[in-house]
């Protein structure tokens, strides 16, 4: 009885994972396929998919020969990417771990006030702030320019809440002990806080790329030359014809976050106190 | 231990693919443009073979006669085009061919500008729409 129980959780629990890898795995298949077939596979002519092919006819590496040689336009949309993602991720994760240190440990006027309205900031919707974004970034003249969705993403509310849980759970006599021993509160932050947000850090720095990697809103309303849009905006682009190098873009977009999860795997276990533990 | 390996190899993995893209985005480019057909083209001369009006109302332009695929009394010519993306691409237009000699041939078409870049000299077959690399002269 226990073994047919076990038998039917695993067989359950492996029908949900495929179910959510399927997307994935398609994306795989279609991306080995020539674009005939994809187009042949995925000829909406009449409202929907003709059929759904998991096997490639032929394995055909095409598709990557297209977005790698012939279509030098996707690479440098990927490039784009890395130009928005990176420097905010970096200046989020700086930012939000020096506010999260204040709001968490150190004591001035009106802090938690002040907290209270990053908190309003972070239960408002993406759409609601787009227009007063916009204007802000239209009178700094940042508009069609990398840091008008650099620099909101730098400093987005959110990293300060998720760092401000885990510096919550450190324990003020060890600041107290430093501060007697006469270390300045940067030393602080650097020795004592720093080592031990490690996991929230890295679950942050997770989140904060993946949110930045997949963005599409923002440069669609800040940049007039689509040359800047990022690869996200490319793929999202359904009425793209190029089904097949799509694919062969999707499995490319896939890596940098992928890469980064494994990075941080084992520590996103633990995204609060490492002395958890 | 594992997992500092884990660590290890995605640090590794995700330098060298990031240096891979950023290779092949330089070279996408050249490599691109090796891959193209390569033409070679000339202005377009308006006038005639003999060098006189003959009273016609169609404008009539002088073309090289390798840049024209001749059919009877008729032919087609590819001439350069940009699109929106600064890509050079060819558009076929069919011509009338009037007259010719040993250099040229004397055509008239509706399609045809004087300020248009005819196509003489390719390396490889192309067709209406495709994308190709213009060699200097």
């Amino acid at each position: 009885m226990k073994k047919i129980k076990l038998t039917f959780k695993y067989t359950l629990l492996v029908f949900i994972a495929l179910v959510f890898l399927f997307p994935v795995i398609y994306m795989l298949a279609c991306s080995f396929m020539s674009s005939g077939e994809v187009n042949r596979m995925l000829d909406f002519t009449n409202g929907k998919y003709r059929s759904l092919s998991l096997i490639p006819q032929m394995f055909s590496l095409e598709q990557y020969y297209q977005v790698f040689f012939r279509r030098p336009e996707y690479l440098l949309k990927f490039w784009n990417s890395v130009i928005i993602t990176f420097p905010t991720v970096l200046g989020q994760v700086v930012v939000s771990s020096l506010a999260a240190f204040a709001f968490g440990k150190l004591h001035f006027p009106f802090r938690d006030k002040l907290f209270f309205v990053y908190i309003i900031l972070l239960i408002l919707p993406l759409q609601v702030t787009l227009v007063p974004n916009y204007i802000v970034l239209d009178n700094l003249n940042l508009l069609n320019n990398f840091l008008a969705v650099i620099l909101p993403g730098t400093f987005s509310a959110f990293g300060v809440c998720l760092l401000r849980q885990s510096i919550k759970y450190i324990f003020d006599s060890s600041i107290e002990a430093a501060l007697i021993d006469g270390a300045s509160y940067f030393k602080i932050f650097t020795k004592i806080i720093l080592p031990q947000i490690k996991g929230g850090l890295i679950t942050l720095t997770l989140l904060c790329f993946i949110d930045n990697w997949n963005v599409v809103e923002q440069p669609l309303i800040y940049f007039k030359d689509s040359g800047m849009y990022p690869l996200s905006i490319g793929l999202s682009d359904i009425s793209n014809s190029d089904y097949g190098i799509i694919f062969a873009c999707g499995v490319m977009f896939m890596i940098p976050p992928m890469l980064i999860y494994f990075y941080g795997q084992s520590d996103i276990d633990f995204p609060f106190v490492q002395i958890d533990k | 231990m594992k997992k500092n390996r884990l660590k290890k190899y995605s640090i590794r993995a995700g330098i060298a693919f990031l240096i891979i893209v950023a290779v092949l985005t330089y070279l996408s480019s050249t490599i691109d443009n090796m891959l193209l057909p390569k033409v070679k083209s000339t202005d377009i001369i308006v006038g005639t073979l003999s060098g006189e009006n003959d009273g016609n109302m169609k404008t009539k332009y002088l073309l090289p006669l390798s840049s024209v695929t001749e059919f009877d009394e008729s032919g087609s010519v590819f001439v350069l085009n940009t699109d929106d993306n600064g890509k050079t691409k060819v558009n076929e237009i069919s011509v009338t061919i009037t007259a010719s000699d040993d250099l040229y041939y004397e055509v008239t078409s509706g399609s045809l500008f004087s300020d248009m870049q005819v196509i003489y000299e390719t390396s490889k077959s192309i067709s209406d729409g495709d994308r190709v690399y213009v060699e200097e002269g």
